[in-house]
């Protein structure tokens, strides 16, 4: 190497060489996701020492440094990733809002529809047109109760989906984090360099993992990223990625839930687990609008359906004969064994007074002494030692009866019951001709008897409307629905806010981040210059070398 | 503050998007007419909204009842009217006759009250504009009077006016006729058997009437006639029940439409406010498009 005037101009040369190449870089960078501008640090080269004191030896490109603040880009990272769950949770939110329909709802007005054709009914009992009226709205209502609840079938099936294209999404990532977990100890290992694009590649993948699902990042030296999904469950550590799957859930197999194989053992996550990103968003909307919602619109379509059929049955239709069922009855879920029940006991269910069934889903237990129903809602439970004993306990407060239809049931087996849930599915109407309307009253006495002018069960069918037949008497079937549409109504708005108070979260995050990593133009022109004019200095003073050292070939010549 | 080149486009462009989001929005409103676009937007006022809907709906069945009960209660009033007239006739043709009249004027008050007999029965088997029996009780396609008996039953039908209140929308009109009991001495005479009987002997030389008969005649008629205004005034009252059912049920319905139309639409006075703020948002999209177009400009790379 070149000593003395020439070596250090050399050095100089050098040095804006590679502060032009880090500038080019940032400017070529300026678009990337995920970028941390980069600098390139100097250190004067060590000098000579002499007799005199010591003479410098030029300047030493040290190291290219990243604009990296963990505390900044974590910020990003956290308030993004609620950012994603509150968008995503809104999104759906919004999808099932639209399904109810706004405040002039569909699905109410036909409930409407419905009474008042059995008013009009009332109003004229031998008209044929009155009673085929009646059975246009009543199919006209059950068309809706189809409709929403196929909108919320597609919902769940679409959230679904959601869960298994996220799922492996995570494992993909997680992979690549793992890979550019050992990529990076061997860069930096083997020359002691900072892996400044790799570690910026890792950074944006935890972010993007992190829009997907929530994880907690442990930088442990020597291993990389670690990274911990929900309660601290491993997704990476160090070089092993554990993969991400959807499975069916095992106290409920229409739900696809994720679960995570670490080892041997799948460790199945809920929404109480997983509570950020798409997947936190999708999990917390299912489980507090989408069954919620299945459940209470299947509990108004029983409820309809069920109570008229009672009334109608009470009464005689045109002809005298005795009144059959208005709608074919909603079908009720049976308890849903769980997958992991070492017993093989099949349960039944049937409800006896649907206005006391809760808002709830209940889940039964055995311990092996006795059988335990707990309501979801506030935990409050009911325990026996037999299951007819619980039954006739459950049956007078909570409106339903259990019993056992096959199988045994083993300490520890559970079981899930939603008796509604699928009930607004299977809601039609079982009558065809006009004239089999109950209208005519089951009030045959000697002087009275069930004439084709007699009014009264139309009447007391109509009246229906207006009784509180739900939510132990305090609600009727619109007021039920609407309780529906206005709940969500306010869990979509309150997804609505918290989405716009994380988007100006993330926002101000990062801002503040790009504020202190990111590139800018300007910055970079100026630098430019300065490097440029760096350079042309440093050229110069070779050209002086130069010219001193002509002086002296010329001085002895 | 340093600021790095691509926050001064996303935020540029957020402010444009945010702006453009909310003009959206304020025309959405301004030309549907309504404050709540969707439940979410309120839902305070959007469950209010649904509850004033299922009101209002319930009214307007309510109305519905009410026009069609007191069309039938008006029909029913012809009626009792025009049989209470009939009935007044055959009183004073009563009155105006005796055992020992001479034959042709027996004959000819007769011949009325036989004509009066045939009226009243007609009357009592009116059907309404559907076909169906009047006053056959709940048996409205079976013809309630034939002279002899009463083939209806005293079915009453009710009619819900307003919640909780039904009304009585037929009358049992055979507790004045009696008809199929029977008697013609009292105390409840089969008026329809009275009065054909009566005529009949009043037209006959074989079996002449006798005074008794005309006198349980008349004590028939007069029965009646208090009887049929027993059902007459239970009738008005049923009526002006109705009437001041239907001015309630009125104000109701104003009253919730307009509650409705607070809640869920836009005012005047709102739509103007709307407007404002759509030109102050559309002013400021444009300010910070001209801003982003100039600032965008500026960059030291010209300068190099």
């Amino acid at each position: 190497m070149a000593s003395g005037l020439l070596g250090i101009s050399l050095t100089g040369l050098n040095a804006a060489q590679a502060n032009l190449a880090t500038t080019s870089q940032n400017i070529s960078n300026v678009n990337t996701a995920g970028y941390h501008r980069q600098s390139t640090n100097l250190a004067t080269a060590n000098p000579t020492t002499a007799s005199y004191g010591s003479i410098g030896n030029g300047v030493d490109v040290a190291s290219v440094g990243r604009a990296y603040s963990s505390f900044l880009d974590n910020q990003v990272i956290s308030s993004q990733g609620q950012l994603s769950n509150y968008q995503t949770y809104s999104q759906y939110a919004t999808q099932l809002n639209s399904l109810l329909g706004d405040q002039n709802s569909a699905l109410s007005t036909s409930i409407s529809n419905f009474f008042s054709s059995l008013q009009n009914v009332a109003n004229d009992p031998t008209s044929i047109v009155a009673r085929q009226t009646a059975i246009s709205a009543g199919t006209g209502l059950a068309g809706q109760f189809s409709n929403v609840s196929s909108g919320i079938a597609d919902i769940q099936q679409s959230v679904n989906q959601q869960v298994q294209t996220i799922s492996s999404q995570v494992t993909a990532y997680a992979q690549s984090v793992a890979s550019l977990n050992s990529q990076i100890a061997v860069a930096q290992s083997s020359n002691g360099a900072n892996a400044n694009t790799l570690m910026d590649q890792r950074d944006q993948l935890v972010a993007d993992i992190n829009k997907l699902v929530n994880v907690t990042v442990v930088n442990q030296a020597g291993s990389g990223y670690n990274l911990y999904l929900g309660n601290g469950q491993p997704l990476v550590v160090g070089t092993t990625a554990n993969g991400l799957s959807a499975v069916s859930n095992p106290a409920d197999p229409i739900q696809m839930q994720p679960a995570l194989q670490v080892g041997n053992s799948q460790v199945v996550l809920d929404s109480t687990q997983i509570t950020g990103g798409q997947l936190g968003g999708l999990l917390s909307f299912r489980d507090q609008m989408l069954v919620p919602t299945q459940r209470e619109l299947g509990n108004v379509a029983y409820t309809l359906a069920t109570q008229v059929n009672a009334q109608s049955t009470q009464g005689f239709d045109l002809n005298g004969t005795a009144g059959t069922s208005f709608f074919n009855t909603p079908s009720i879920q049976s308890p849903i064994a769980n997958k992991n029940n070492t017993g093989t006991g099949v349960l039944s269910l049937a409800v006896t007074n649907s206005n006391l069934l809760a808002n709830s889903d209940y889940k039964l237990s055995y311990d092996g002494t006795n059988y335990t129903l707990t309501r979801s809602s506030d935990g409050t439970s009911y325990s026996n030692g037999s299951l007819a004993g619980l039954s006739t306990t459950v049956q007078a407060s909570e409106g339903f009866s259990l019993g056992l239809t096959s199988g045994t049931i083993n300490a520890n087996d559970t079981y899930l019951i939603r008796p509604t849930q699928y009930s607004a599915n299977s809601f039609s109407v079982e009558i065809t001709d006009p004239t089999k309307i109950a209208a005519a009253g089951p009030g045959a006495t000697a002087t009275v008897s069930a004439g084709p002018g007699d009014n009264s069960n139309a009447l007391a069918m109509a009246q229906l409307q207006t009784s509180k037949l739900l939510s132990n008497g305090t609600a009727t079937l619109q007021t039920a629905f609407n309780q529906i549409v206005g709940g969500n109504a306010t869990l979509t708005n309150a997804a609505t806010v918290n989405q716009t108070s994380y988007q100006t979260l993330t926002d101000q995050a990062t801002q503040a981040q790009q504020s202190f990593s990111g590139v800018n133009l300007d910055e970079e022109a100026a630098n430019m210059i300065q490097y440029q004019q760096a350079y042309q200095a440093a050229a110069k003073a070779l050209q002086v070398a130069s010219s001193l050292f002509n002086t002296i070939l010329t001085a002895i010549q | 503050m340093r600021i790095s080149s691509s926050t001064f486009y996303s935020s540029s462009l957020g402010g444009i998007l945010n702006q453009q989001s909310s003009i959206s929005t304020l025309n959405q409103q301004i030309a549907s007419g309504n404050k709540l676009l969707t439940a979410a937007d309120d839902p305070v006022a959007a469950s209010q909204v649904m509850s004033l809907n299922d009101r209002i709906s319930l009214s307007t069945q309510y109305t519905t009842n009410q026009q069609s009960i007191s069309q039938t209660q008006s029909e029913e009033t012809t009626i009792l009217n025009q049989i209470q007239k009939t009935l007044q006739s055959a009183q004073s043709a009563l009155t105006g006759v005796s055992a020992s009249n001479d034959q042709s004027t027996k004959n000819a008050i007769g011949a009325t009250l036989s004509g009066l007999y045939q009226q009243i029965k007609d009357l009592a088997n009116s059907q309404d504009t559907n076909g169906n029996y009047i006053f056959s009780g709940f048996q409205t396609s079976t013809q309630p009077y034939d002279g002899t008996s009463y083939n209806g039953d005293n079915g009453l039908r009710y009619v819900q006016i307003a919640q909780g209140q039904t009304v009585q929308a037929n009358d049992n009109l055979n507790t004045v006729l009696n008809a199929g009991t029977g008697t013609t001495t009292g105390p409840t005479f089969d008026l329809l058997q009275t009065m054909q009987q009566t005529a009949a002997a009043l037209q006959s030389t074989t079996t002449p009437v006798t005074s008794t008969q005309l006198t349980n005649a008349y004590t028939a008629v007069t029965g009646a006639l208090s009887g049929l205004q027993d059902i007459q005034t239970s009738l008005v009252a049923r009526q002006q029940q109705v009437q001041s059912q239907q001015t309630a049920t009125q104000q109701l319905q104003a009253t919730n439409q307009n509650a409705l139309g607070n809640l869920s639409q836009l005012s005047d006075a709102d739509k103007a406010s709307a407007i404002v703020e759509l030109q102050m948002r559309q002013t400021s999209l444009q300010a910070a498009e001209s801003a982003f177009a100039s600032t965008s400009k500026l960059s030291l790379f010209n300068y190099l």
